[in-house]
């Protein structure tokens, strides 16, 4: 049997069950979110002979080598003593810049970098409420480090959702939140002469749109095909600024998809940043399903993908099974296990 | 000294090379894919590199105990001697898509197939 210590307070960790369950199941009040080794919201730092693997694997070397590990994926053989006190030191406080509303439920929020404050276009953080700590979670970071000298990420308001509703009713211009980052691997690693295939669906488009300004940047050769879905049309708040980079590169296409019912193949009226008018196709049906229908052969294909997680597992396999090679899938699914006491209506 | 059977089939680059083409074909047999978890890819890819490399001869740390307690919610759903066959025809094909010796590939398939009781918890 495993022992945990917690401060003063030692448990028996039952047989296969993580750090988080025997935290929890004693009423230890300990931050966590996805609960699959994902967020790293749940972090702790601990003394121990030895991590089982896994527990430490996505976390940078610098943490791991401090002991730093994912108690809901760490189901220790040798016992542990948890370093109590060391969490906080993760969050910065910072200042909220703007919010803009693109429609009623998804907005952009801008917020001053933290000083030494390093991270690539893709990769996301923890944002934090200043005033209930439990109210905690991952949005991607779409701003760009070499242009930008704000953070930026898009929130959707969702049912019964803590932080976003918090976020939606409560935010505004000057008042604090707490960021911890940056996490995640899914940003631009390509060689330059590979073709990128990029599959976004709602608010997780913002980031491959940065991947794919951060692989201009880098003067990426390869074609870049960019799948970007929605529900419904009104989901649908970075098209004008995707058909204009559409339009001032060749290597890139854009090709947008509606799957909610009772859509049908349309034309959109699109209201260009530049304010020109644009009538865009608009394709009926899941952005990955017809990504994977016209890109059947893909040895040669980076794959990026941002959304909800049933989309992104399902592309997943998509692109694997068509021949991207598992090291080059790259994802973020933000739509994390339920954690709510009252689900969430569907849809 | 011989080389050990791992460093005459390349070593971890070996296991690099057969993984990706080895998940697939699991992946694609409609008889077991229902016995692998979908919904974490990249955890089901590790574990088959796990597999691989045991399977090469290479350094692992599974004991029979490990394969037996692994398996057993999938011999509970009805894991048979069948599905076994399948998934090592899978890693023979691979091997012999490789351009592996049909000698290596003869020392492989026996460290593949003594597991057959430790995986069918016999």
């Amino acid at each position: 049997m495993t022992k945990l210590n917690y401060g003063s307070l030692s448990i028996d960790l039952c047989d296969g069950e993580t750090v988080l369950e025997g935290l929890l199941r004693h009423d230890v009040d300990t931050p966590y979110s996805c609960q699959s080794g994902l967020c790293q919201v749940c972090m702790l730092r601990a003394e121990t002979e030895e991590f089982p693997e896994g527990s430490q694997a996505p976390l940078k070397p610098s943490y791991r080598e401090e002991g730093y590990f994912l108690p809901c994926v760490c189901v220790p053989e040798k016992d542990l003593n948890i370093l109590v006190g060391n969490i906080n030191d993760h969050y910065h406080r910072t200042t909220v810049i703007d919010i803009h509303h693109y429609n009623h439920s998804i907005c952009r929020i801008r917020f001053m970098k933290p000083d030494d404050f390093h991270y690539k276009p893709g990769q996301f953080i923890n944002l934090r409420c200043l005033h209930d700590k439990s109210f905690v979670r991952s949005y991607s970071l779409s701003s760009n480090p070499q242009k930008d000298d704000f953070l930026e990420v898009q929130i959707r308001r969702k049912p019964n959702g803590n932080l976003s509703n918090w976020i939606f009713d409560n935010l505004m211009a000057f008042d604090n939140i707490e960021v911890q980052g940056p996490n995640g691997t899914c940003f631009y690693t390509s060689k330059p002469e590979r073709n990128l295939l990029l599959v976004g669906t709602g608010t997780g488009i913002s980031p491959l749109y940065g991947i794919a300004i951060e692989a201009l940047r880098q003067n990426h050769a390869g074609r870049i095909f960019i799948y970007y879905g929605s529900r419904n049309s009104e989901g649908l708040y970075l098209l004008p600024e995707l058909l204009s980079l559409a339009e001032a590169y060749d290597n890139i296409t854009v090709t947008t998809s509606l799957s909610g019912e009772g859509s049908n193949e349309a034309s959109v009226d699109v209201t260009s940043t530049n304010n020109f008018s644009n009538t865009e196709k608009i394709r009926q049906g899941r952005a990955n399903d017809i990504a994977f229908s016209e890109h059947t052969q893909l040895t040669d294909f980076d794959l990026y993908l941002c959304g909800n997680a049933g989309m992104v597992n399902a592309a997943q396999m998509q692109g694997f099974l068509a021949g991207v090679p598992m090291e080059r899938i790259f994802t973020d699914p933000f739509e994390h296990k339920e954690l709510r006491d009252v689900s969430r209506l569907s849809g | 000294m011989s080389e050990s059977l791992f460093e005459r089939l390349g070593g971890e680059a070996a296991v690099n090379a057969a993984v990706d083409i080895f998940y697939r074909k699991v992946l694609s047999d409609s008889s077991i894919n229902g016995f692998f978890d979908t919904t974490d890819m990249p955890g089901q890819h590790a574990k088959q590199k796990s597999f691989l490399t045991m399977a090469f001869g290479g350094p692992n740390n599974y004991s029979g105990e490990d394969l037996r307690t692994s398996h057993t919610h999938l011999v509970e759903r009805g894991l048979n001697d069948d599905h076994f066959n399948a998934v090592a025809g899978h890693l023979q094909s691979t091997l012999q898509e490789l351009g592996v010796t049909a000698e290596l590939v003869g020392e492989v398939m026996a460290i593949a197939g003594s597991t057959r009781d430790d995986v069918l918890n016999r």
